[in-house]
């Protein structure tokens, strides 16, 4: 939690930098399914942050600080690009969905001692899923390859593509049930 | 079907508009609902920042510490091409400018100076230079490009050690000569590729367009040889054999740009493509080659990513020999 007394310093944004950079990459290029975009879009969110490291004032959490500030600023991009002003990014199916993501990030908070054994839980567990399910997997989350690529790489169909990834959502999911209970936390929060 | 296949179909992105409205629907049921979504989500990205390395991150923290530091360099980045400072950022680059006397002795007419200038690039180094005839010249990763000051007299003469690729600019007076120490080239106008690496035997010249004359010490007493469009020309230090292949282009060239995208291109292409980019020699035998075809895009990886990669999508194995990377079939 951000005390509202202390402001930024360098510090403090290379630290938040490297603590949520991949995750917000990845949430941009989620949102706007492009590669570049998604880089530009999380560089704009850190340097506006450094900008007004003096003058910002949060009196919420930081992750759903940066969580907003990319998905406001990739609405842009999507209404200016593929969006109307008959239908806009807000709401479309997919605007409404990703809007209950994010607020969901609104009632969390951050826990320091619960990100690490997170990060230890979700490695482990990934390590262990099936052959077949962890190498679709990682082909899917570390080489970020769509699952009509990879169902022509290793040919096979885009249906059992489908299957594996939702298999090992789910595994990774029951594996991380216990700490969850333990903590008394939502997930990632 | 149920709620966690879609919830998977629709973080891939491969959820159908029916599938989607379902979701949305099933969401705004119950709490519970929402809750098992975040964490699927959530998953959906930690994952994806787990098994990534942290190049690309380091590259965007020193392009944002660059973009934040003292407003001096604004003027510098705006004048030179995006390529430049992602590939530049991270890696050495030398410009060394050395004076040597220009005083002739027994003569007391003062000689301008004459100034040898140097381009060097390191290991991950390559950049694009402006030469002082406004020709342009990309220059891949160890290499070195020597040049005399302002190409005094009108002559243009560089001398290259390692990879280049030269867009000259025309001017039929004062023809430009690349040399290397085993090949020469001369040209007046043109876009062309010189490989020289003085560990390898192989010197290359390939020319996009234009066209460009070979000679040199080594063919002393044989004429010249005008190369073609789309003509790949070696000559081997060792063996004193040369050789003219047809080529396509690209594949010699695109390592100036700041990523290599390969759609369904074939494995033979590709090696030529990560020979260039990550400077390194790499052997495999027609059979393996003919029949695979990949698809990726390598930006920021590590050769060892992308060789995991290939590995894990098409049925091929490596190993390192002397420095040579082996390529073959998977048993």
């Amino acid at each position: 939690m951000i005390d509202k007394e202390v402001y930024f310093t360098d510090t403090i944004v290379e630290n938040l930098f490297r603590k949520y950079y991949k995750m917000l990459r990845a949430y941009a290029y989620r949102l706007s399914g492009d590669k570049h975009m998604a880089e530009d879009i999380v560089q704009d969110v850190y340097y506006e942050l450094w900008k007004n490291r003096d003058k910002l004032e949060l009196e919420e959490a930081v992750k759903y600080y940066l969580f907003r500030s990319i998905y406001t600023k990739t609405l842009n991009y999507l209404n200016s690009k593929t969006y109307t002003a008959l239908e806009t990014f807000e709401q479309s199916t997919e605007g409404r969905i990703q809007q209950i993501y994010l607020q969901s990030h609104q009632s969390a908070q951050e826990d320091e001692l619960m990100y690490k054994e997170l990060c230890e839980k979700v490695s482990s567990a990934i390590n262990s899923l099936p052959g077949q399910c962890k190498k679709i997997f990682i082909l899917s989350r570390k080489y970020e390859l769509k699952n009509k690529e990879i169902a022509e790489q290793l040919d096979i169909s885009v249906k059992t593509v489908e299957k594996h990834i939702s298999k090992a959502l789910s595994i990774l999911r029951v594996s991380l049930k216990d700490i969850r209970i333990i903590l008394l936390l939502p997930l990632f929060l | 079907m149920n709620s966690e296949d879609i919830i998977s179909k629709y973080l891939s992105k491969s959820a159908t508009g029916e599938e989607e409205r379902f979701l949305l629907q099933w969401l705004e049921e119950k709490e519970e609902n929402k809750k098992q979504f975040k964490e699927a989500y959530d998953l959906w990205l930690y994952s994806n920042a787990l098994l990534t390395d942290d190049t690309e991150m380091e590259t965007a923290l020193a392009r944002l510490k660059e973009r934040i530091s003292p407003s001096q360099k604004e003027e510098r980045r705006a004048s030179l091409p995006r390529f430049y400072f992602i590939r530049i950022a991270a890696s050495i680059l030398l410009l060394f400018v050395t004076g040597y006397a220009g005083y002739r002795i027994g003569n007391h007419r003062e000689q301008p100076a004459i100034t040898m200038n140097h381009l060097l690039t390191g290991t991950d180094g390559k950049g694009r230079y402006l030469l002082p005839d406004s020709s342009i010249v990309w220059l891949n990763a160890n290499s070195i490009l020597k040049y005399s000051g302002a190409f005094t007299g009108g002559e243009r003469k560089v001398y290259l050690e390692g990879e280049a690729l030269f867009e000259v600019k025309k001017d039929r007076k004062h023809p430009f000569f690349v040399e290397t120490g085993g090949l020469d080239i001369e040209v007046t106008g043109t876009r062309f590729l010189v490989n020289n690496y003085p560990r390898r035997n192989r010197i290359e010249a390939v020319l996009v367009n234009g066209s460009i004359k070979i000679s040199g010490g080594y063919f002393a007493g044989t004429a010249a040889r005008i190369l073609h469009p789309g003509e790949l020309f070696t000559y081997n230090r060792q063996t004193k054999q040369t050789a003219l292949y047809k080529v396509d282009t690209d594949h010699y060239t695109n390592w100036i740009h700041s990523k290599l995208v390969f759609d369904k291109t074939n494995l033979s292409q590709v090696i030529i493509n990560l020979q260039k980019w990550f400077g390194v020699e790499i052997v495999a035998t027609p059979e393996l080659v003919r029949n695979i075809h990949m698809s990726f895009t390598v930006r920021r990886e590590s050769l060892e990513e992308v060789l995991t990669y290939m590995s894990l999508t098409a049925p091929v194995s490596y190993r390192w020999e002397d420095d040579i990377l082996y390529l073959f079939q998977k048993k």
